[in-house]
């Protein structure tokens, strides 16, 4: 009854994609950035992505989800995000004061070719990373992939934060998907 | 009666918007500050708000995008209509039956709004283009359901990488023959908010739909509901009172609407205009080419929608029509007047606060007045300072890049179908007789001295206010909700009315009473207690210390 539209015989398309079992990166790579304490993921395009994804997250979990956006303006969107960007990383640690940030990029900021590693190293030479906080960032577009790939890209920059100490101590990660 | 201990909370304006902004960097702080105004008189000046401006970076705003505006609020609601999503596939799921609004899909059940529709479009596509992928899209959605009509919509990245998607709907639209065609240029990062997807959404709807349909309507009191979306079945409500007082309504828009009404809407005589911001320039645009009036009403609230019959009754003038219309509050009214009764002694002195939309975080005062609760803070999500301030402001609202980049329709009369519903004569009666035409006061008059008004809050400053003020119950949206909850508070959601609704009309109302009596009457935030309020300092040990 509720699809009430859909056909009976099974028609091969190309181009159409009706109601998907995925969605896109970004939302994996902020539910994946969610589970680190102190922890304020940050979506890197215009605000509307970063709204869905913490409503949907909301929706989902009846939780608070809070992450922050470079909310893109059609200029950013033409000159490139980066001011947006080194604004933001400013703000979120003047108002919320995270231990780290972790940033991921949009469908928009992909588009565009920002490029948030180097983001990173001009606010770490201008100090706008105060002293022992951190920032990591994935690129997580979304017409590659799904929701689940971003959850992989993101977990993945967490693990480059690691330094090895040459040491063993006996003890193991264990990185569910 | 459960007997509520009066929390006396005091507070001194000046101090809580000093304290929102003591957090910010300076830069950021000068901005808010405008952005926050405290209700007072200033002499003979009203203060002014700075709205409809930028949301600034890492700031965690309540706010999405001018795609969401469009796609989600006003497109979403038609129900025979395919709405296909060009873009990555993202955009199109979030998008997808996350609005509750109603719809009944009628004897020919066409009904499309719960199908999520998407190009989804791959890298190759942004490398290369994704115009052919979108017209195959648009052909195979025609194989499978022909619709009377396909509507598209751009997501950013499709702006980027220019496909040109007004010249492929077209081609398709030619095609077809049967079946109209047409896009949505409604990028994300377009304007600052969702205020300008309802602006490009309506804009199409102007140019594509409205005036398709010159077959005439029946009914002698033909008006259209405008800026009404039947959130949790509001629009049924207010159509089951129309009903009653004999009013036809040819088209919402656009709570449970379909094509056929956008198109007719120019056979109506009056338009009726619910939310001011998402829709004033279409009541603007049928009355400068079709000749209809427009009038600003408001349904939330009873003794609101009392006046807003009256008001349409009087337009039309019949004695006949008023006395109808009279009959129907009479008949209406004791029910609420009896709910009204039993909540009062629970809820009046209580305290609310709501930052929504363009038009509720207003509107919704009404409802919170008549069970004698104030709103101590409000503002809106989205809108501009018309809404605020009201629309004598217009002429000086400065057009930044934002604005500029949102396309303004001319119009003008139509050749043969302009026709004035009212002589300039009866419209000088009327406004002699203290009727008002094209106006709208804001919120600012509506609120008391010393409240507090915000434009595009953030969710620090949210839980700063609650925490500065206490109000008895807190209205935002979903992702607002669980961090006000965690605080003590009850929050209710007023864009999707949580799992509740019709709040609209008189049967509106009486939900809306008792749901508000249940909520703020609850015990169960009592007890909601974090072990930090009680000691601040946590210790623990590890299991293995
Ligand atoms: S633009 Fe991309 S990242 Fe944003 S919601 Fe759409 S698919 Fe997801
Ligand atoms: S990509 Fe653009 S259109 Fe899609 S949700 Fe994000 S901001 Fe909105």
């Amino acid at each position: 009854m509720l699809l009430r539209h859909t056909p009976k015989e099974i028609t091969e398309r190309s181009a159409l994609m009706i109601n998907p079992a995925k969605t896109c990166q970004p939302i994996g790579a902020m539910y994946a950035a969610l589970g680190i304490h102190g922890c304020l993921p940050h979506s890197h395009g215009s605000q509307g992505c970063c709204a869905y994804h913490r409503s949907a997250l909301t929706r989902h979990y009846k939780e608070p989800v809070s992450a922050a956006t470079s909310s893109f303006t059609e200029g950013s969107s033409v000159f490139g995000g980066q001011a947006n960007m080194l604004q933001a990383i400013e703000n979120i640690f003047a108002v919320y004061n995270p231990v780290i940030i972790a940033a991921h990029t949009t469908c928009l900021s992909e588009t565009i070719g920002d490029d948030l590693k180097q983001i990173r190293k001009k606010a770490l030479t201008e100090g706008k990373i105060p002293e022992g906080k951190y920032m990591i960032s994935a690129s997580t577009p979304s017409y590659v992939g799904s929701h689940v790939t971003g959850f992989s890209t993101m977990v993945k920059s967490m693990a480059g934060l690691a330094e090895t100490t040459g040491k063993k101590n006996g003890k193991v990660n264990i990185i569910p998907g | 009666m459960a007997t509520t201990k009066k929390k006396i909370v005091q507070w001194d304006p000046a101090h809580v918007k000093a304290d929102l902004l003591s957090k910010y960097p300076s830069k950021v702080a000068r901005k808010r500050s405008k952005q926050i105004m405290i209700n007072e008189a200033l002499g003979n000046e009203t203060p002014e708000i700075t709205a409809n401006v930028r949301t600034t970076p890492g700031i965690i705003t309540m706010r999405g995008c001018t795609y969401a505006g469009c796609k989600g609020v006003i497109m979403g609601p038609t129900r025979d209509i395919v709405n296909l999503v060009h873009g990555p596939i993202g955009c199109s799921f979030y998008a997808w039956l996350t609005r509750r609004n109603q719809t009944d899909a009628g004897e020919n059940g066409e009904n499309y709004m719960n199908y999520c529709f998407s190009t989804d479009m791959q890298d190759s596509d942004i490398i290369f283009g994704g115009e052919k992928k979108l017209a195959a899209a648009i052909q195979e959605a025609y194989d499978l359901f022909h619709p009377r009509s396909i509507a598209v919509f751009a997501t950013c990245p499709v702006g980027l990488i220019g496909d040109d998607i007004h010249t492929v709907t077209k081609r398709m639209k030619e095609k077809f023959g049967d079946c109209n065609v047409y896009a949505f240029s409604c990028e994300g990062y377009k304007g600052v908010s969702q205020s300008a997807g309802h602006h490009i959404a309506n804009n199409q709807v102007f140019r594509h739909i409205v005036g398709e349909n010159d077959a005439e309507k029946p009914g002698k009191y033909k008006i259209n509901l405008l800026g009404e979306y039947n959130i949790g079945g509001d629009g049924f409500e207010i159509d089951r009172i129309f009903k009653k007082c004999g009013i036809t309504n040819i088209s919402t828009f656009s709570g449970n609407s379909t094509y056929d009404q956008f198109a007719s809407a120019h056979k109506a005589d009056l338009n009726a205009v619910m939310c001011h911001r998402s829709i004033n320039y279409v009541a603007d645009m049928l009355e400068v080419k079709y000749g209809i009036p427009w009038i600003k009403v408001n349904f939330i609230g009873a003794d609101a929608t009392a006046k807003s019959l009256r008001k349409i009754a009087q337009y039309f003038g019949d004695q006949e029509f008023i006395d109808r219309v009279e009959a129907v509050i009479a008949e209406e009214m004791p029910k609420v007047e009896a709910a009204r009764a039993e909540v009062m002694p629970r809820t009046s002195g209580k305290t609310a606060m709501m930052f929504v939309g363009g038009s509720r975080a207003h509107h919704y005062q009404e409802l919170f007045k008549e069970m004698g609760m104030r709103t101590i803070s409000a503002g809106y999500e989205f809108a501009h300072r018309d809404d605020y301030e009201g629309r004598q402001v217009i002429p000086d609202l400065k057009v930044d890049a934002d604005s500029r980049n949102i396309e303004e329709l001319e119009v003008e009369a139509d050749a043969t179908r302009f026709n004035p519903r009212k002589s300039a004569e009866e419209i000088k009666a009327l406004e002699d007789a203290g009727y008002k035409f094209k106006h709208y006061d804001g919120l600012v008059p509506d609120m008391d001295k010393g409240t507090l008004i915000i434009d595009d809050l953030n969710q620090y400053e949210a839980e700063r206010l609650v925490e500065l003020m206490k109000p008895d119950i807190f209205c935002a949206g979903i992702k607002e909700k669980y961090s006000i909850q965690k605080l003590g508070v009850p929050m209710k959601q007023l864009h999707s009315y949580d799992s509740g609704g019709p709040y609209a009309g008189f049967e509106g109302a009486i939900n809306f009473y008792h749901e508000i009596d249940r909520l703020v009457n609850s015990k169960v935030w009592s007890y909601m207690k974090a072990p930090w309020q009680d000691n601040p300092q946590l210790s623990a040990t590890y299991g293995w210390e």
